[in-house]
């Protein structure tokens, strides 16, 4: 008893001190070990991203990439506390501590990267902005508008992408700002604007999880924006900044060496390539510079599994989004997706 | 102009029939109008009819969708937002309240979607809420199951830690017995006594750890506090083997419950545990419930929008019809103005205009201008402007009729006025009041008056004045009186010696209107030739007259003996009746007579021929004259062996007895000397109110081209010597001037060899009580006997043959030779003379006039007179008109001068009958 009142005190002496004696070197990995499980801040009802089902488990990609973070820095994918945020609280939830970890559909600018005190810690997905319109309006391209009202969401970066796409565009188009996704998704059904743009992911999801009549809805051919989307970290903590961007090029070289959940376990190491191996096995690699463990990838790969299964889990043909990997497929398919070398 | 009357005409009788345009125009403007009126009307209430049914479906459709789809929109919202109360609920009683609640909010809904069915919500739409809604129910039951479950393990969890405290305090019971003196004493070494302590603080530890167990956030957390559970545990099982036996049984035994209190099947943790996944259960569902709500609130918005769309959508359409309706109304309403308006300019450019024109057409016409008449169209108005044509052109070709005649009468008076002007004569004419209405230059030239002298409406007397105070007239005295004569026609012409000379001579006429024309000629030649005429004339009256007074003379002279010489033959026959020489006598006294007869015949002739001869017409009894002449003729007749007969008649005449008597004669004589055998018929044949006296005879008959010229003078038949003694050709051109005077033409019928018949056609005469004269006159002379005669007569011869006749007619003649003779001594003897009977030439101082009066004046103004003479000349005719005589040629016939006498007597008898009455 002593001992465990006399080890607090001293963590909150090294605590205070470590706050005292740098700002810059917080580590948020110590902080979760401490609480026992990672805050990760999600979207609240994003389809596709972070819902939970009817049995109240978390499910989506967001999820998934904030289950692989835990898995490896706390060897439970359970170890997750989800934190729905709206797209306006989102940093200042993870600028307060709130959260140790922001994978929400967050676009990846130079703004937010260099001004708001985060870090992208990569790019889990490569979204675009599109136009979704009701089929009634009768539209083949968002240039055929005429005095009808867009909704978009306040505090993303949808609306000034869509701002200078009017503007760039001349479009004769009425911008109605909405606080929340959700609003905006209740606007646009309840026919208060004409038209909705977002990510297509969100827009899908949307339709998906949100929407009656999904078949009454166009998304229309036009791209407003490329909108990189990752897991962001404040930028106090490259240790965890690293950490998170390691994750995650995890699952990519894990696709890339068609490693997944269902074979990790049944893995021939030695047939393996030298880095899938270095990626199982962490061999050679200076893991504890992370303060992770050797097996923070296998247990990753063994417990969320590979991009190629993240992605199909939720946006592939079983998902209901149906997306076609597009740009995000790996470097080595023609997608934009691209991992450093696990060495 | 006759052309143009034509054509003016022949249209006008076939355009006569009248049209009806302007009543059918009138009435299909009118039925226009109506109709206009009609489809205004039906619009207007089809407009109305629209704004009703809009109104009917806003207030009967429209308002209850929309307020259904709103309270289901509400309804849907409060039932998602019963939710997070629900999930807040703390209580049993709360959830029951709050799930209550929920159920009415179903229920409503529920309604309300079964509402929709009757604003024409689809089935399968409302099947589609119905299913929302009952997965929302489900939700609901299922999130209220796992909030009672909820409260169910929070109870278990309250209840278990409070067992826990009881067991923790028993524990502490023990342990603080224990450790208390006595129990120290029961043998507990001092390091079994710190070995309890330390125990009891490990359990205190673990009882510490299971406290905090409450405020476990996250499940990880739980697992690694029941690890460490686990291990302080298995430290506290250490501790408790080091405890003595029965103390570490005792212990044991109060820790069993715990430790199945904590980490049993139900215990603490277990629990916790459950409370976590029924969390996470819970919020599972209510994420669902959420998600289901909001697709529900997703569907529910789009119903709702799809009717407010439908009705916005029924409501824009009744608003377009209406504001169609609207257009269509007032397009038709401007219309129905703008076809008034045509029709007003329709009857105002067909009609009214038309009319205007027509009657300022009038107008001009009235004011003379030859406008031409609009005929255009086919209607009334064109009717009237054919009328209008028809009336102008009628004027018109009157106008130009007048005008024609007026240029004629122009013509005519200018014609007039030239030939008058231009006329030799001077002309003037006057009105019935005797003022000038023209004259020509030349009667002004003749009287030379001045123009201002002539101006027309001066007065005759005016003029008359002028002339005589002029000294213009040679004789201005008579010139007045002598106007005077010319105007009242007394005298046709007059001629008039002007003071320079000239003659002229004025020709005066009253026209028919009473005015008066006056020819004034200047006959200087004329008069000249006259001059030169007249001398002539006088010569040639002079040879004639020498011839006449020879004539006279010789006839007078001539008469004088073979009057006496008839006188004597007369008492010769007498005395020589019964003498041997009586034949001879008789022969000499036919010779006489046949002398006679023709030196009467002809001094008849050549009385005729001086115009001496009138003839006294009056009425009588033909018959005697016819029988007279008969018995006359029928002697020499029954001597030639010809049956000569007159058919008796009653008939009355008109003319003159004598020289009709003279006529027959003369067409019996003929008859007689030209006819040898056979017979001659007088006879009398009715001829309307003529008779026509003929004298048919089986004679000669006259060759056709001696017709003519057997009634000249002198004229012998050629033939004549056969048939003995003949005259000297004067019969029947006496005849003829006979019947000339007597106006009774003589007609001649002739077959040459057969015979001739000469008639005469004379007036019949009225009936009257003359009958008994003729009758008187024929009866002889014995009535005359006792009456006296006065005679006077130069001629001693004949006053004694005169004498000695009318003593043997028994009358008392008083006889004188010439006038000194007739002393008022031998008058004043004579008593109630008949008559007196004078010769005309009695010597160179006295005149039978004279005589007439001396012996009138002896006895009475109306003493009749008997003028005898042998002069044929007009002056013993005019002497015996002017005497109120009778007049006798000698040789005087006895016959004559008897019936003559009886006539005077029967007139004095008549006229003392009358007295006698009076």
């Amino acid at each position: 008893m002593m001992t465990k009142t006399l080890f607090r005190l001293l963590t909150g002496l090294v605590i205070s001190v470590g706050l005292f004696s740098s700002a810059l070197q917080a580590s948020t990995l110590n902080d979760i070990r401490d609480r026992g499980y990672l805050l990760c801040g999600v979207g609240i009802d994003d389809f596709g991203f972070a819902t939970r089902n009817k049995q109240g488990v978390w499910q989506g990609f967001d999820v998934d990439f904030c289950r692989a973070v835990a898995t490896a820095a706390l060897q439970d994918p359970e170890a997750v506390q989800f934190v729905p945020l709206d797209s306006q609280s989102r940093f200042r939830a993870l600028a307060n501590n709130e959260i140790d970890l922001l994978i929400r559909t967050t676009t990846w600018t130079f703004a937010r990267d260099v001004s708001l005190k985060v870090h992208f810690a990569g790019t889990t997905l490569h979204d675009e902005q599109v136009f979704l319109a009701r089929k009634k309006l009768n539209l083949s391209s968002i240039h055929e508008v005429a005095g009808s009202r867009v909704c978009v969401t306040r505090g993303t970066t949808s609306l000034g992408n869509l701002q200078n796409f009017i503007a760039a565009n001349g479009l004769a188009l009425e911008v109605m700002p909405v606080e929340t996704q959700a609003g905006r998704w209740q606007a646009f059904l309840q026919q208060q604007c004409d038209l909705m743009t977002s990510e297509r992911s969100d827009l899908q999801g949307g339709l998906l999880g949100l929407v009656d009549d999904p078949e009454r809805y166009v998304i229309l051919p036009e791209v407003v924006s490329r909108e990189p989307l990752g897991p962001v970290v404040r930028d106090d903590d490259p240790q965890w900044f690293d950490l998170v961007r390691w994750v995650i090029a995890s699952t990519l070289i894990a696709e890339h060496y068609q490693l997944s959940r269902s074979n990790i376990e049944q893995l021939d190491i030695s047939v393996l390539a030298p880095e899938a191996r270095r990626l199982v096995t962490g061999e050679g690699l200076p893991a504890e510079a992370l303060a992770l463990d050797a097996r923070w990838a296998f247990r990753v790969i063994r417990d969320v599994g590979s991009y190629a299964e993240i992605y199909a889990r939720n946006f592939g043909r079983g998902s209901g989004f149906a997306m076609p990997r597009g740009k995000n497929a790996l470097w080595s398919q023609g997608g934009l997706l691209y991992a450093p070398p696990l060495r | 102009m006759r052309l143009r009357s034509d054509k003016g005409l022949n249209p006008a009788s076939s355009d006569r029939k009248s049209h009806y345009g302007i009543t059918i125009r009138m009435f299909a403007g009118l039925a226009t109008m109506m109709v206009f009126t009609l489809i205004v009307s039906l619009i207007s209430v089809n407009t109305f009819r629209g704004f009703q049914q809009r109104f009917d479906f806003v207030t009967d459709e429209g308002l209850p969708t929309i307020i259904t789809a709103s309270e289901l929109g509400q309804h849907s919202a409060s039932l998602v937002a019963f939710a997070p109360s629900l999930l807040a609920a703390r209580t049993l009683q709360a959830k029951e309240t709050i799930l209550l609640q929920i159920q009415d909010q179903n229920g409503l809904m529920s309604r309300s979607i079964s509402k929709l069915s009757a604003v024409g919500i689809s089935a399968q739409q409302i099947e589609h809420l119905n299913s929302y809604r009952r997965e929302l129910d489900g939700s609901f039951r299922e999130l209220g199951e796992r909030v009672s479950q909820q409260i169910e393990r929070n109870g278990q969890q309250q209840r278990a830690l409070r067992r826990l405290a009881q067991f923790r305090a028993g524990i502490y019971e023990q342990t603080d017995r224990l450790q208390n003196a006595q129990e120290v004493g029961r043998g507990l070494s001092s390091d079994q006594a710190r070995q309890l302590q330390h125990w009891v603080n490990q359990f205190q530890g673990l009882v510490i750890l299971i406290n905090e167990t409450a405020s476990i956030e996250h499940k990880v957390i739980l697992r690694r506090q029941l690890s460490t559970y686990r291990q302080q545990w298995r430290n506290l099982q250490m501790t408790t083997a080091t405890l003595p036996a029965e103390v570490a049984g005792l212990l044991s035994e109060q820790l069993a419950p715990v430790e199945a209190l904590i980490t049993g099947k139900e215990g603490i943790f277990a629990n916790i545990e459950a409370q976590f996944a029924d969390e996470e259960k819970l919020y599972g569902m209510f994420s669902h419930h959420r998600t289901v709500a909001h697709r529900f609130r997703a569907a529910i918005s789009t119903i709702v929008k799809d009717i407010e769309a439908r009705v916005v959508q029924q409501n824009r359409l009744i608003e377009e019809q209406a504001a169609n309706r609207i257009t269509l109304l007032v397009l038709v309403s401007l219309l129905c103005i703008a076809g008034g308006g045509i029709i007003f300019l329709y009857i105002d450019r067909s009609v009214i205009s038309r009319l205007q024109r027509l009657k300022n057409n009038m107008y001009a016409h009235a004011e003379g201008s030859n406008q031409p008449i609009p005929l255009e169209g086919n209607d009334e108005i064109t009717d009237m402007a054919q009328a209008l044509r028809i009336f102008v052109e009628t004027i018109q070709d009157r106008e130009e009729a007048l005008k024609t005649t007026r240029n004629q009468a122009k013509k005519a008076e200018d014609l007039l006025m030239d030939a008058i002007e231009s006329a030799p004569e001077g002309f003037v004419l006057f009105d019935q009041q005797d003022n000038l209405i023209l004259c020509n230059t030349q009667y002004q030239a003749l009287y030379g008056f001045s123009d201002e002298q002539v101006k027309p409406g001066t007065n005759l007397q005016q003029l008359l004045d002028l002339l005589t105070n002029g000294q213009q007239i040679a004789e201005p005295e008579n010139y007045r009186q002598q106007r005077e004569a010319l105007k009242e026609g007394r005298i046709s012409s007059l001629d008039l010696k002007l003071a320079n000379g000239t003659w002229l001579s004025l020709l005066e006429k009253r026209t028919d209107r009473g005015g008066t024309v006056g020819i004034h000629t200047r006959i200087n030649e004329r008069k000249l030739a006259e001059q030169v005429l007249r001398s002539a004339m006088e010569k040639a009256e002079a040879a004639d007259q020498a011839k006449s007074k020879f004539l006279a003379a010789a006839s007078h002279d001539l008469r004088q003996p073979l009057h006496a010489m008839g006188l004597f033959l007369d008492e010769l026959t007498q005395i020589a009746r019964q003498q041997d020489f009586a034949g001879l006598v008789a022969n000499i006294n036919s010779a006489h007579q046949n002398m006679s007869q023709m030196f009467g015949d002809i001094l008849d002739l050549s009385r005729l021929d001086a115009g001496a001869v009138t003839p006294k017409l009056q009425h009588f009894e033909l018959d005697s004259l016819l029988q007279r002449l008969s018995s006359e003729f029928s002697v020499t007749a029954r001597e030639k062996g010809l049956d000569l007969r007159a058919v008796s008649t009653s008939v009355r005449v008109y003319s003159d007895p004598a020289m009709l008597e003279r006529i027959l004669r003369n067409f019996i004589a003929n008859a007689v000397r030209y006819t040898v055998t056979g017979r001659v018929l007088i006879g009398v044949r009715r001829q309307g109110a003529h008779i026509s006296i003929e004298v048919h005879d089986s004679g000669i008959g006259i060759p056709a081209d001696q017709r003519e010229v057997i009634f000249g003078e002198f004229y012998q038949c050629d033939s004549s010597q056969q048939h003995g003694r003949s005259g000297l050709g004067l019969g029947l051109a006496i005849t003829d001037q006979l019947a000339r005077l007597l106006e009774s033409p003589v007609q001649l019928a002739s077959k040459e060899g057969h015979g001739s018949c000469f008639s005469i056609r004379i007036p019949i005469g009225l009936a009257s009580a003359s009958a008994g004269d003729t009758k008187m006159h024929s009866g002889g002379s014995a009535l005359l006997e006792g009456q006296t005669l006065i005679l006077v007569e130069n001629d001693p011869q004949v006053l004694q043959a005169m004498s000695q006749m009318l003593s043997r007619w028994g009358c008392c003649v008083e006889a004188f030779y010439g006038p000194e003779e007739l002393t008022s001594q031998r008058l004043a003897r004579i008593a109630g003379p008949l008559a007196l009977i004078t010769d005309f030439h009695l010597d160179k101082n006295t005149t039978a006039e004279q005589v007439v009066g001396l012996v009138r004046g002896a006895f009475s103004a109306d003493l009749p007179a008997i003028i005898v003479t042998a002069d044929t000349s007009s002056e013993p005719r005019e002497v015996a008109a002017r005497l109120n005589a009778s007049l006798l040629t000698k040789p005087v016939r006895p016959g004559k001068l008897a019936a003559l006498l009886r006539q005077l007597l029967r007139q004095s008898q008549c006229s003392d009958t009358a007295v006698k009455v009076l």
